[in-house]
């Protein structure tokens, strides 16, 4: 076996904890994710500490809570006059697992909140791994919205091309060629920034999803209905057609579950776009907004401020999960990926 | 002379789509609640009326049909109109940009044919040996890796290290250089954006040519050029590399999309007064004029580079002109 095949399935098998993390962020959190705390803001990862106040070695991890000691240069030190164990299932705050069972248990923290920051602070206080997990579920939602749309925007036009004929066959694919020649992030942050900003989280996604599923379907539709051709002349095919089978019959019964395998596998090679494509937009500002945790609006505040890619590197913590996670939806695409080049850039 | 209709039809379909993707972007922009002169309005040091006159000078207090009919009428003669807020022509603030965009996208674009065709060749000759395996993973990875993400890498280590200078073209601090010395600094300025945009690109196309490549190393022609005994060398730039030329040139479409998106949120990134910067600032001035001719742009710098890629195409492989004797 070569080291290409084994690469990819570990990232095939890295694709589900991914997706576990996404789901269950609330309960592997350790602050809320929007808390804001002004006193810490820039405040570097919580250090762990086998020893207590008095210098007495502890089996029980504690950490201490931070202080800033410059306030120009956001420097913290650690107030070492009381600690706080770290414990496996601590109460904090209150959320919904798989927003339906309501619960405050939550993986590892301390009693108190805002105190255990394990991967830092960001300018405004706000907990970098909460906001980060947050993050993996906005970009999960997303995905998720997207792929069904590609599926059924891809899989219909293509359908009705195949199945049609004629002139609407005609029409629908110079429309997905017209749609193939137009630079895509260009439309796309225009459209997005002529739409209000200021929307719900789930309108956000939508508007975000569909916009991008908008300028990639053709790839699927030009495939499904070159396949939906071909299987016209199937022999199952002309014998429903013989037996008065209405063409909606035999696109449901005989063509979908024949095209199901390739739609499948053109929209898991689609997938990675729509993670790019909200990360790109919310980077650019027309994404989510406020408090929304997204990985594009964090990757944003790289930029906002030099001392963050300087001093304060631990903002950077979502860098490391995107990459992860469009590497493991490329591998999952596999071989249908092998050469494609994304039109978000 | 096929070349020629082959190409005047593409012209034909360009202007068509130009004008459909104009139009749409017109009638988007009319949801977006208030206009430009709206942030004056809540200016107390400009008067009411002062707004309404320069509303009426630009036309925007007429219908958004007459509206429509009138830009429609100079769009005839090349003419966008005038920005709102850089209050020259769109043409000319277009025209800039643009030439600003093919500062990074063009030598990105080569070398990411020229290191992405080499290095095809390369995988192709030494498949089954260790490096072709480090150049499968090397390039799954290089696919993977959206150009935001290496942009930001790029700003990470360009802050770190302060070896490259970061925003705008050319340094404040260059006064009165010679044109050497502003080449070199605007080449300085140029080698990380381009290089983040040309790595996708060179992983897209090294797939591509390995695949060709691999393909044209069986041939029997090339075993006939070896036993002829003609060198190495030859061989691989004659035979193998020159049929591999047109897969790599027909997915151009996409390659070409790939650049330009790229190099949007390279330009916002780096502060690069192109063509998506351009784009994006008049977007949040809500100067639509400027938007609606930077997206007419952005469409025919793609289109007319697909149309470049065709040519070529048939220019340099006989067999698309004897196959089928029209564009692909």
């Amino acid at each position: 076996m070569n080291p290409g095949t084994l690469v990819t399935r570990i990232a095939r098998f890295l694709t589900i904890p991914l997706f576990l993390v996404a789901l269950f962020s609330d309960f592997l959190s350790t602050n809320p994710p929007d808390r804001l705390d002004l006193n810490q803001c820039y405040a570097p990862p919580s250090r762990i500490h086998f020893r207590d106040p008095s210098g007495k070695f502890r089996w029980r991890p504690q950490v201490y809570r931070m202080e800033m000691t410059d306030i120009q240069l956001s420097r913290y030190g650690e107030l070492t006059d009381q600690s706080y164990p770290l414990r496996f299932f601590p109460r904090g705050f209150p959320y919904r697992i798989l927003g339906i069972i309501p619960s405050t248990r939550h993986f590892l923290g301390t009693d108190v909140e805002g105190i255990f920051h394990p991967w830092g602070t960001d300018g405004m206080g706000r907990d970098v791994f909460s906001r980060t997990l947050a993050g993996a579920r906005t970009s999960l939602f997303v995905l998720i919205v997207g792929i069904v749309l590609y599926a059924f925007l891809g899989t219909a036009i293509g359908a009705l091309a195949g199945m049609a004929g004629g002139w609407t066959s005609t029409v629908l694919m110079r429309m997905s060629e017209f749609v193939l020649a137009l630079p895509a992030l260009y439309l796309v942050l225009a459209a997005r920034a002529m739409l209000p900003l200021d929307m719900s989280f789930g309108l956000t996604a939508f508007v975000t999803a569909a916009l991008i599923a908008a300028v990639t379907w053709p790839p699927l539709a030009l495939g499904v209905r070159g396949l939906i051709l071909q299987l016209q002349n199937a022999g199952y095919t002309e014998a429903a057609r013989a037996m008065g089978g209405s063409p909606w019959h035999i696109l449901r019964r005989h063509m979908l579950p024949a095209l199901a395998p390739f739609a499948l596998a053109q929209t898991i090679a689609a997938a990675p776009l729509f993670i790019l494509g909200d990360l790109i937009l919310s980077f650019l500002n027309v994404g989510f907004q406020g408090s929304i945790p997204s990985w594009g609006t964090m990757l944003r505040s790289l930029t906002a401020d030099p001392r963050v890619v300087t001093d304060f590197w631990w903002n950077a913590a979502p860098f490391g999960f995107v990459i992860l996670t469009l590497f493991c939806l490329n591998s999952l695409a596999g071989p249908w990926r092998a050469a494609r080049v994304s039109p978000l850039g | 002379m096929r070349i020629l209709t082959a190409l005047s039809r593409r012209a034909a379909r360009l202007v068509t789509l130009a004008l459909l993707v104009a139009s749409a972007t017109f009638f988007l922009s009319s949801l977006i609640p208030g206009d430009f002169f709206s942030v004056q309005e809540s200016d107390p040091s400009i008067s009411r009326q002062t707004v309404e006159r320069m509303r009426r000078q630009h036309g925007l207090d007429r219908s958004l049909w007459v509206q429509y009919a009138l830009w429609l009428r100079s769009c005839i003669f090349l003419d966008f109109g005038d920005s709102l807020f850089y209050r020259r022509p769109v043409r000319s603030v277009v025209l800039e940009a643009l030439a600003n965009t093919l500062w990074m996208g063009i030598p990105a674009l080569m070398l990411g044919l020229a290191a992405g065709m080499l290095l095809g060749v390369m995988h192709a000759v030494y498949r089954n040996r260790s490096i072709g395996l480090a150049f499968d993973l090397i390039s799954s990875a290089a696919l993977a890796l959206p150009t935001l993400v290496l942009g930001l890498a790029a700003l990470l280590f360009a802050a770190r290290t302060e070896w490259f200078p970061l925003g705008s073209m050319n340094s404040l601090s260059l006064q009165d250089p010679g044109f050497l010395e502003w080449l070199a600094n605007r080449i300085h300025h140029l080698l990380l954006p381009v290089g983040c945009l040309s790595v996708p690109i060179i992983a897209y196309v090294e797939r591509i040519e390995c695949a060709a490549a691999q393909e044209a190393l069986l041939q029997p022609y090339v075993r006939a050029a070896r036993a002829r005994g003609l060198p190495r060398r030859r061989i691989l730039l004659d035979y193998v590399a020159r049929p591999a030329l047109n897969p790599v040139l027909s997915v151009s479409g996409p390659l070409f999309g790939n650049v330009l998106s790229g190099s949007l949120v390279l330009e916002v990134m780096f502060a690069w007064p192109g063509l998506g910067q351009a784009t994006y600032d008049a977007l949040f001035n809500l100067d639509l004029p400027l938007v609606i001719g930077c997206v007419v742009g952005s469409t025919l710098l793609l289109v007319v580079g697909n149309m470049c890629a065709d040519a070529l195409l048939l220019i340099l492989d006989p067999r698309t002109r004897i196959r089928t004797g029209d564009a692909r």
